[in-house]
């Protein structure tokens, strides 16, 4: 363990300026242009305004912890939703421990749940995030990727599963959001 | 083309989200959670230095012999130094210097040194209660003849149980440090 922490100290003290100013930049960019994917993304999983704050908060800083650590095996864009949707997941994890929970997250999708209010009020967003936070975890998952745009390998890569299990998983998240949408009292 | 999901995509993407360059790493709701989580454990620390003084002063009191007084004045007089050092621990790491990120994260590295000294303090006193308990309990066994068996099971499972929650804690502090020294002097600047 000692010895692993000198190894890692010892790369990154060999790190030039070049190095670091390359890592700002690429900082920067993640930022620049992945920024409103997080905030989508953070939507999904967390419906109030403060809390959704912390938890972008959360998922800037572990962008920024992991930076280091990037080697450019997958791309930017899967490497920041990467560690996004771990910091979701860890973010789900939480609050399924707490109280509200309950009420928020049910594990199973609950059809009668679509806001039909919400769509009187012509919120169609509002809409579409309330019927995926519905639904369970892992359909969120690829569903959220899936909407930024994702190819099923992607997708695949950022949840460390097989693109069939991405394809699969994601027609059935489909036919879930649906079945939400669809639902008329 | 896929309509119903690109109709689904202009939906999530309809929303006005504020301007890509305005987000920031704000460091300060990881200090604010290190702070709740630091009063919680001095909550804890208190209450449970106030439920052995209690109890060993309860106890003392109901078998007045000179054994359990002094029992009960060296539990005392440990309790003390553990909340000592547990202020001491914590003296001058509340609150950051300032309101950046840089005296954030100042404020985590301090914290962290300070915890992996108190997990160094942990296991020196560790050590030296395993070595007052294992001197009380071979007395007693000579004195009194009693059965050693089930005192030293009692023990082994305390030590256990605590040697288990340093490691546990040390490992976590330690790669928490390496992060924050990482961050602040080896990787990049903080952004602002």
């Amino acid at each position: 363990m000692a010895g692993d922490s000198v190894l890692r100290i010892a790369a990154l003290e060999t790190m030039s300026s070049v190095d670091r100013h390359v890592l700002s930049e690429l900082y920067e960019r993640i930022f620049a242009s992945y920024g409103p994917a997080l905030v989508r993304l953070t939507a999904c999983y967390e419906s109030r305004p403060d809390v959704r704050e912390d938890l972008l908060q959360e998922i800037l800083v572990a962008i920024w912890k992991a930076l280091p650590g990037f080697r450019g095996e997958c791309s930017e864009k899967t490497f920041a939703l990467r560690v996004a949707h771990n910091r979701c997941l860890t973010h789900v994890w939480r609050r399924g421990r707490s109280r509200e929970s309950e009420s928020e997250l049910p594990e199973v999708p609950d059809p009668r749940m679509n806001p039909e209010a919400l769509f009187i009020a012509g919120r169609r967003r509002e809409t579409l995030l309330a019927a995926i936070r519905s639904l369970p975890v892992n359909y969120r998952q690829v569903l959220t990727l899936a909407l930024e745009d994702l190819t099923p390998a992607e997708i695949a890569a950022v949840l460390g599963v097989t693109e069939n299990n991405a394809a699969v998983r994601l027609n059935r998240a489909r036919k879930a959001l649906r079945e939400i949408l669809e639902v008329k009292p | 083309m896929d309509l119903e999901l690109a109709d689904w995509r202009a939906d999530w993407i309809a929303e006005n989200l504020p301007d890509a360059a305005l987000l920031r790493v704000d460091l300060r709701l990881l200090v604010e959670r290190g702070s709740r989580r630091m009063r919680f454990a001095f909550a804890g620390q208190l209450l449970c230095a106030a439920a052995i003084l209690v109890f060993t002063a309860w106890f003392a009191s109901r078998n007045p012999t000179l054994e359990w007084i002094l029992w009960a004045a060296v539990l005392w007089v440990s309790t003390f130094l553990g909340i000592g050092l547990a202020i001491r621990t914590r003296t001058g790491t509340w609150k950051a210097l300032g309101q950046s990120n840089a005296a954030f994260l100042d404020l985590s590295l301090r914290r962290c040194r300070r915890e992996l000294r108190a997990i160094h303090h942990g296991r020196w006193s560790l050590a030296a209660a395993l070595s007052i308990v294992m001197g009380w309990l071979s007395l007693d066994a000579f004195l009194h003849r009693l059965p050693v068996g089930p005192y030293l099971l009692g023990v082994t499972i305390n030590v256990l149980i605590a040697a288990v929650w340093l490691a546990i804690f040390t490992t976590r502090e330690r790669r928490a440090n390496r992060e924050f020294e990482q961050l602040s002097q080896f990787a990049y600047p903080i952004p602002e």
